[in-house]
């Protein structure tokens, strides 16, 4: 027997490879939960009842997997075009904080303006961030990894200082430091009248749509993927480098702000320290996941945001940490890994 | 007088402060600069030093032993090598991602575990490493006070960048393993075969990341919390690349982030006039001024990430 390279994809094998990952990854959740002293059986059925066992919870699955589509979405583009950035996360603080301070400017005005201004405010911010890491790359050579990286964890400082000083609600404490909550006039209007299924929902699947338009039929989603692809036959071409990183980090800062302020102005309607954490890095693990396709990503991004939302209920039920879901995330991203990597290879007896 | 004497102890508190904090940087970023310095451009840092400080406080939660606790966080830190060995060497993965998927599994993992024992765990008491005065040394004054009075991992960690320098710079393993990193090919051609050295490489060098990771828990903190390395594997790869992948260059770097650390921890005596979260994003803010000033990539080894590695 040997392992020799394919010279073009099956689509059995390749059915086969990520069929017998998604079986190791459910085999994995059963230890997983078995280590927590949990029952299997019940665990399992309550994440499933918790994620979609009523139009309510279904709803709530939804409202939960808009965020991780949005970040999501901000890794395809950049990751395409091979730009290893993993600033999801600040990017989506970003968008959030800056929306919250136009919140405070504009106190008073009507609520369409307010709102209006508050979404605009946020991908100003979102797309301050992206193009700042555009600006260390192309104007210092500093590796987007390295910088969007240290951008993390200085943006996470600086929200930290904002919520405990100048945006620090009244009697909060310094244990647990929020802002206020936001005027019930200016929370993002619902679509329809289940949970929170607030206007950001729709958001992101136009988002989702365009970028698979832009990726698939337009120039600049040419670009992007050529660039991915061979940067150095490309500026032969006469693109523009510098230009294309800049565009492609700002439209990922802009699309991650989006889930910053879906969250705050539509979820949570208020900004905590914690409320907004660990959504970048969710995103690049339903990216890489869905394949670094936007309807992979949204298909991704809705099953996980499920699995979020079942696991509250899962918590309650039967004692088993929500946090399984974000283990369980990251076990399926090495599996789905080392099937597309497996995908491309054949067994042959000698 | 009274305030030179503060001030002068306030001064010593914090180099030994400085000293300690640098302790897992510097074996993780001793283990990391092997592990770069063949070629392997590894970004799993982070998770490998919160998977080995999480089995380090398993184990000495569940056994009280310092040394089976480092010697499994360890293990657990080879561990996490060969799988990071297998995803780029074997299966020639991307490096970025394989080394961010390490990172992303190894946080989920450790949040479950750590919570989903949560009982068993908050109820461990133990006691990490107490600082060993040298004999004599430790009498000197202020010398002794900030070199000679430490925990026994500073003091593998200081060995170290001396024998790290010998290995890498005077051995002939040592330069096969430079040679890895700049031309594999040269290796091959003298029949050397290229992947088992990459995967010995990665997973000693991991090793050590791991032992670094243990110090975070048995030597920083007495204590384990989820996300407990808070950027430092991050920080190990921004020394490197602002060290230009030499080996003082990355140590100076790692110093330089653990004074700022140190200071940071000191900001209530010292009264700075400044939030302390400034000073906690301070290392992120000075490394990323670094890498803007000093911009030189010369050292960087000419086959970093770069997938036709062996066969």
């Amino acid at each position: 027997m040997r392992i020799i390279t394919r010279s073009g994809p099956s689509v059995t094998w390749s059915i086969a490879v990520y069929g017998a990952a998604a079986v190791v990854g459910l085999l994995m959740t059963i230890v997983l939960i078995s280590i927590s002293g949990a029952p299997v059986g019940a665990s399992l059925v309550a994440l499933g009842q918790g994620a979609a066992g009523s139009p309510a919870s279904i709803a709530s699955s939804v409202v939960k997997a808009t965020p991780l589509i949005l970040t999501g979405l901000a890794t395809c583009v950049t990751y395409r075009a091979g730009l290893w950035t993993v600033g999801q996360e600040s990017q989506v603080v970003a968008g959030a904080a800056a929306a919250w301070q136009m919140s405070l400017w504009t106190t008073g005005m009507a609520p369409v303006v307010v709102i209006v201004l508050c979404v605009l405010a946020a991908l100003a911010g979102g797309a301050a961030l992206g193009a700042l890491v555009a600006w260390f790359r192309t104007r210092f050579g500093i590796s987007e990894i390295v910088s969007s990286m240290m951008l993390n964890y200085i943006v996470f400082f600086a929200l930290a200082w904002l919520i405990s000083g100048p945006w620090m609600a009244s009697g909060g404490t310094a244990s647990y430091q929020q802002t206020g909550l936001l005027e019930r006039a200016y929370w993002l209007p619902n679509i329809v009248d289940v949970g929170k299924m607030h206007i950001g929902v729709v958001l992101a699947l136009i988002v989702v749509i365009w970028l698979q338009v832009l990726l698939k039929r337009m120039p600049l989603g040419y670009e992007i993927r050529a660039m991915g692809f061979n940067a150095t036959a490309l500026s032969q071409r006469g693109v523009d480098k510098r230009r294309l990183v800049l565009t492609v980090m700002v439209i990922s800062g802009v699309i991650a702000a989006l889930a910053g302020v879906g969250e705050v102005f539509g979820v949570s309607h208020r900004l905590t320290g914690d409320n907004l954490s660990g959504m970048g890095f969710d995103g690049i693990i339903i990216a890489l996941i869905g394949g670094l396709s936007p309807l992979g990503t949204l298909v991704a991004g809705l099953f996980f945001g499920a699995l979020h939302n079942g696991s509250l209920f899962m918590n309650v039920i039967t004692g088993v940490p929500t946090a399984l879901v974000t283990a369980i995330q990251g076990v399926v991203l090495i599996l789905f890994l080392i099937a597309g990597a497996v995908r491309r290879y054949r067994i042959e007896r000698a | 007088m009274m305030d030179a004497l503060l001030d002068n102890a306030l001064l010593i508190s914090v180099f030994v402060t400085m000293l300690r904090s640098a302790t897992p940087l510097l074996l993780s970023s001793i283990g990391e600069l092997a592990i770069q310095r063949a070629g392997i451009w590894n970004l799993g840092v982070e998770g490998t030093m919160l998977s080995a400080a999480f089995a380090a406080y398993a184990v000495v939660v569940a056994t009280g032993s310092l040394p089976l606790a480092t010697v499994a966080a360890v293990l657990v830190g080879a561990l996490v090598g060969a799988l990071t060995s297998m995803l780029t060497v074997a299966l020639k993965l991307d490096q970025f991602v394989t080394g961010l998927a390490i990172n992303l599994v190894a946080s989920g993992l450790t949040l479950y575990l750590f919570r989903s024992n949560h009982a068993v765990f908050s109820a461990g008491n133990f006691t990490g490493f107490a600082p060993v005065a040298v004999p004599f040394l430790a009498d000197i004054p202020v010398i002794g006070r900030i070199f000679f009075q430490q925990r026994l991992p500073t003091y593998l960690a200081l060995a170290l960048i001396p024998l790290a320098w010998f290995f890498l710079h005077r051995t002939r393993q040592g330069l096969e393993l430079r040679v890895l990193g700049e031309n594999p090919k040269v290796l091959q051609t003298r029949g050397i075969a290229v992947a088992p050295r990459l995967w010995l490489i990665i997973v000693a060098g991991s090793g050590l990341t791991g032992l670094g990771g243990a110090f975070l828990v048995l030597g920083l903190s007495d204590r384990f919390i989820p996300e407990i390395t808070a950027g430092r594997g991050w920080l190990v790869v921004v020394a490197l690349v602002a060290g230009n992948w030499s080996l003082f260059g990355t140590i100076t770097a790692v110093f330089a982030f653990a004074a700022l650390q140190a200071i940071a921890s000191h900001a209530q005596v010292l009264n700075l006039p400044v939030p302390y979260q400034f000073l906690l994003a301070l290392p992120y803010i000075a490394s990323l001024a670094t890498l803007m000033i000093f911009r030189s990539r010369s050292g960087q080894p000419a086959h970093l990430g770069l997938r036709d590695i062996g066969k």
